[in-house]
Order: structure tokens, then C-alpha cells, then sequence
């Protein structure tokens, strides 16, 4: 139980977001650009819409990133502390594992 | 390919005519497919993201931080289930695609349907028919891209999260839904509704109406009419705006006497005539039909597809002003008016009678008349007036049909939206629209306007109904 391991999950996290941020640019191929009509500038406003959307949610993701490293912070705060040790044991004990 | 709608600089949007534009479905398809494939990355993004938040070993670092890892919690959950979360953008995703599907299912169909399946519904309007839904509902069933990974994540690892799919499926459900909720009335009304009756329409369950109508004292339409008539100073009118403001001043409001219609004669200096014929739209809303024969029953019966006092005011106006077989008529109405209109345009008897060759109709429901394509149409309609969808269908697109629709102005009434000069105000943007259906419509509009060389007389006919 470190904070390294906490530091990786927010890694994993992080990737998320990028993964997100590249979903979001590849909506660009859905716009259907051959359909004029008006329900075709009510589409793509809606698809442009969505990647604004994407791009909050990559936000919000890029958040739980930074709360898990601060996290991963804090835990290596404590982890140096007699209750570290505490809860390194019991998590054996338990056999949490990273 | 199939023609669709466009908007114009001018806020007017202009559906059909010789200038339309198109769609082509497969395009559709490989963007509704690009649009899932988008909703499974994020479907696979939701179970990634799930499975770190739920760790045993993060959350048992709680002992060493509980208030960090609780943040830290808070805002995964955010990220997975909030409004602004992997989850909520994976449903947007999917119900765009499925509405794109359905855009490229009803593609064939008419533009009004594809313009519902992606855009507002148009709902109060009553413009969605049930049967341009119906394909949503396959899609509908297999849109679980994310709900299902997603579901199958939160079994596995055994969370409980506050994230709102059960506040979002309905309002993602509902839009689709909606179509056939607002489709109910009809469907539960016994016995004109589709379900109990799949040929049945609005225009067929005023039909019911105007039928019932005769054997009571409301709505019992005589369809005869005796007038009285009065020449009239005329010039010829400049456009449609004019025709519009023509058409208003045929009104009791106007101090024009009940129950009027104009003719005008509009001769060219090659002494060729043609004739507009001005029609106005309801004076009276009493279910029991009075001498006015531009009343509630006059609507229904229309609307039915049925004749009217109305009509035959109209016919009598063109014989005492002595319009010939051969000389081309212009039929102008506002609302009732342009339902009178289109529904003569219609009419074997009176186009046997009378060269019907252009109708121009503004606010009025003209779906359910079967105008001969060899009349030019022109089918003006503002968004906020409920009046040109009460046929619950949309308009036909044919190169000489137009609808021009015009945005509301905010917080605008639904009566200043059903108003006569309102229309003519919209005219006047016809008048000067750049849009190439527009403008080879209004070529063929030049016998009837002031141009050269042209006079006009006219001619104020009152009508009265007899029983």
C-alpha cells in the first residue's frame, strides 16, 4: 500500500482523458458533410455539441486524475507514519495486493 | 439522393422548389457509425474507469487518507456517472446516432421527418406521425453499447454509485418516446385513431366531424351560399407580401363586411387576363353555423375534405367576374383561406371550371389536399403558429411546391403568429429572397403582379350562407 500504486491508478486515469480528448476530435468524421438540408445544421450543431461535451468530460477526468495524485500525496504522508505499517499489515493480511 | 430544406440569411426556411438540395444516406450510415464507434470507446472508457474507482486496494488507502481518497472517489464517480460524465456523453452519442439512423431511415420519406429525427420535435405541432417513429424502435432496442458494458461493470465489481442512468434513460428514452406519446391522442381516439383504424388522419377525423355535423345543429355545413357583389378600384398587386396584405384586408376587422372575398382582375398590356382571387381566413369560432360561411364549421368541413359555403363563395366571385377557362387564377388565403384554396386547386369540378394555376396559402394546414402537380404552390408557415400543422403531416416536396417556414420573434402570442399581416410581413422577405426555389416560384407569378402596361379591376364579393 504506497503511494507509487495510487500515482499509477492516476496514471490509468489520465490516459482515460486523453482517450476521451481523442474520441472527441474524431467525431470530426461524423459530420455527414455531404448532407445540406436543415435538419443536416441541426445535426452537426448537435455533434458539435457532443465534442464540447467530450472535452468537459475529459475535464472532469483530468480532475480525478489531480484528486488521485494528490491522494497518492497524502498516502505517502501517512504511509511513513506507525499507522502505514498498521495498514500495510492488515492489508496483507486481507491479501490486498496492487 | 434525395431534396431536403434549407435556411437563408433571411431566417426564412424554404423546403422544396426547383433549387433543393440533398442527402446522401450512405453518408448517414458511415456517420452514425462513427458516432457508435465514438459511444464504444467511451462504453470501454466507463469500465476502465469504474474498475479503478472501485479497487479494494484504493479504497482500503482510505485508512491512510480517508479524506483524500474521498475527493478522490467523488470526483471519479463525477467523471464516470455526473452530468458531465463518461457515461452521460456515451448515451448523447448513441441516441444522436440512433437519430441519425432514423434521419437516413425517413430519409425517403420527406425532409420534415429526417429534420424531427435529429432536431426538436416538433411536438405541440403535432407534425411527427407515428409511422415516420416506428423505425426508432428496432434502433432503439439495440442501443446498449454503453448501457450494457456499463451495467455489467458495476455487477462485477460490485458498486453502488449515485450516477443518474436511471434520471438520464428516461430523458434519453423519453425523446424517443415522445413521437409516439404525442401520437397517443390520435391512436386512443375511437374510432377515426390509427390503432383502431390505420387509414385514419387528422383530415379523416374532421371528415368524421363534418359528417356528424349534419345530422345536428353544430357544424352542419350547407355548402350554399347566396353573395351579393361590388366593383372595387384596383391596381395590381407588387408580390406576395402585397397579396398577403390584400388577403387581410378582405377581413370584418379590416371593414370589409363578413363573409368577403376580392377578385382582381389583372389584365397585361398584351390584353391577356389573369385573376386573383384574395380569400380570408375564420370570422366566426361558434360551433353553430351561422350566415358567415367563413366560420368553425367552414374549418372543419375543409380540413374533412368536404364542400363548403365558403368554396362556393369562391366560385360564384370568378363567375361574376367573369373569369374564362383559359385565363390562369391565383388563389390567395390566409388560413380557412388557404385551406379553401388548396382545396379547390384540388377539385376536378371547379379546375374544369377554372385555370387554377398558382395557390398561395400563409398559416394554413394544406398537407391532406391532393393539389395537381401542375399547380404551383406556395405554403407559407411560422414556427409558432400551430394552425399549418393541425393535418399532423407535412407538406409535400415537389419542385412547385414551396413552404417557406419563419422563425418566431420571442414571446410572440400564437394568435400575433396565426396573424394575417404577420404573414405579410414574412411576404415581403419572399419578395426579396435570394433563394433560387424562391425566386423561379415567383417568376411564375408575373401575369398576376403590377408590372408595365398592367391594370386591374376588381370585384368584392359577399357571401352568406343558406341552409
Amino acid at each position: 500500500m504506497d503511494g507509487n500504486w495510487v500515482r499509477r491508478c492516476a496514471g490509468e486515469v489520465g490516459e482515460l482523458s486523453e482517450q476521451v480528448r481523442g474520441l472527441a476530435a474524431g467525431l470530426g468524421a461524423a459530420r455527414a458533410e455531404s448532407w445540406r438540408s436543415l435538419a443536416a445544421e441541426d445535426y452537426r450543431a448537435t455533434l458539435e455539441e457532443q465534442q464540447r461535451a467530450l472535452a468537459a468530460t475529459a475535464a472532469v477526468l483530468d480532475d480525478a486524475r489531480a484528486a488521485l495524485e494528490a491522494h497518492a500525496r497524502a498516502v505517502e504522508d501517512a504511509a511513513g507514519g506507525p499507522l502505514g505499517a498498521l495498514a500495510g499489515k492488515a492489508a496483507e493480511l486481507l491479501g490486498l495486493h496492487p | 439522393m434525395v431534396p431536403a430544406a434549407r435556411r437563408g440569411s433571411d431566417g426564412l426556411q424554404v423546403q422544396g422548389g426547383a433549387g433543393g438540395v440533398a442527402a446522401r444516406t450512405d453518408d448517414l450510415e458511415q456517420a452514425a457509425g462513427a458516432l457508435q464507434s465514438a459511444a464504444g470507446g467511451l462504453a470501454e472508457a466507463a469500465v476502465a474507469a469504474a474498475s479503478v474507482a472501485a479497487r479494494p486496494l484504493l479504497l482500503a488507502t482510505g485508512v491512510l487518507a480517508p479524506l483524500t481518497l474521498a475527493r478522490a472517489e467523488a470526483t471519479l464517480v463525477a467523471a464516470l456517472a455526473g452530468s458531465r460524465g463518461i457515461v452521460v456523453a456515451g448515451l448523447r452519442l448513441e441516441t444522436l446516432a440512433l437519430r441519425l439512423r432514423a434521419a437516413a431511415l425517413g430519409y425517403d420519406v420527406a425532409e420534415n421527418g429526417a429534420r424531427a429525427a435529429v432536431g426538436q420535435l416538433e411536438l405541440a405541432a403535432g407534425r411527427l406521425v407515428a409511422a415516420g417513429v416506428l423505425p426508432l424502435v428496432p434502433l432503439a432496442a439495440a442501443t446498449s453499447v454503453v448501457t450494457v458494458p456499463f451495467g455489467v461493470a458495476v455487477s462485477r465489481v460490485g458498486l453502488r454509485l449515485p450516477f443518474p442512468v436511471p434520471a438520464q434513460w428516461p430523458r434519453a428514452g423519453g425523446r424517443l418516446l415522445e413521437p409516439l406519446v404525442a401520437a397517443l391522442p390520435g391512436a386512443i381516439t375511437p374510432p377515426a385513431g390509427p390503432l383502431w383504424n390505420p387509414g385514419a388522419s387528422v383530415p379523416g377525423l374532421a371528415g368524421v366531424l363534418a359528417d356528424a355535423g349534419r345530422a345536428g345543429p353544430f357544424l352542419h355545413e350547407s355548402g350554399s351560399v347566396v353573395v351579393t357583389a361590388r366593383p372595387a378600384p384596383a391596381v395590381p398587386p407588387r408580390g406576395v407580401s402585397d397579396l398577403l396584405a390584400r388577403v387581410a384586408a378582405c377581413y370584418p376587422a379590416a371593414g370589409a363586411p363578413p363573409g368577403s372575398v376580392r377578385v382582381e382582375g389583372v389584365s397585361g398590356p398584351d390584353g391577356r387576363r389573369a385573376w386573383v382571387v384574395e380569400i380570408p381566413g375564420t370570422q366566426e369560432w361558434s360551433p353553430r353555423p351561422g350566415p358567415n360561411p367563413a366560420d368553425l364549421t367552414a374549418d372543419v368541413a375543409a380540413l374533412g375534405g368536404a364542400s363548403t359555403a365558403a368554396a362556393a363563395t369562391v366560385v360564384r366571385a370568378l363567375e361574376l367576374a367573369g373569369a374564362g377557362p383559359s385565363d390562369p387564377v391565383l388563389l390567395a388565403g390566409h388560413s380557412l383561406g388557404g385551406m379553401l384554396a388548396a382545396a379547390l386547386a384540388a377539385d376536378p369540378g371547379f379546375t374544369r371550371r377554372f385555370r387554377v394555376t398558382h395557390v398561395v396559402a400563409a398559416g394554413s394546414p394544406l398537407a391532406g389536399y391532393r393539389v395537381p402537380a401542375g399547380v404551383a404552390v406556395l405554403a407559407l408557415e411560422h414556427d409558432d403558429d400551430l394552425v399549418p400543422a393541425l393535418d399532423g403531416a407535412p407538406d409535400p416536396d415537389r419542385a412547385n411546391w414551396i413552404t417557406v417556414r419563419r422563425s418566431p420573434r420571442r414571446g410572440r402570442s400564437p394568435a400575433a403568429a396565426h396573424d394575417c399581416l404577420a404573414y405579410a410581413e414574412t411576404g415581403a422577405l419572399v419578395d426579396a429572397s435570394p433563394d433560387a426555389s424562391v425566386r423561379a416560384w415567383l417568376a411564375g407569378l408575373t401575369p398576376f403582379l403590377a408590372r408595365p402596361g398592367a391594370t386591374a379591376r376588381g370585384l368584392v364579393v359577399v357571401g352568406r350562407r343558406t341552409s
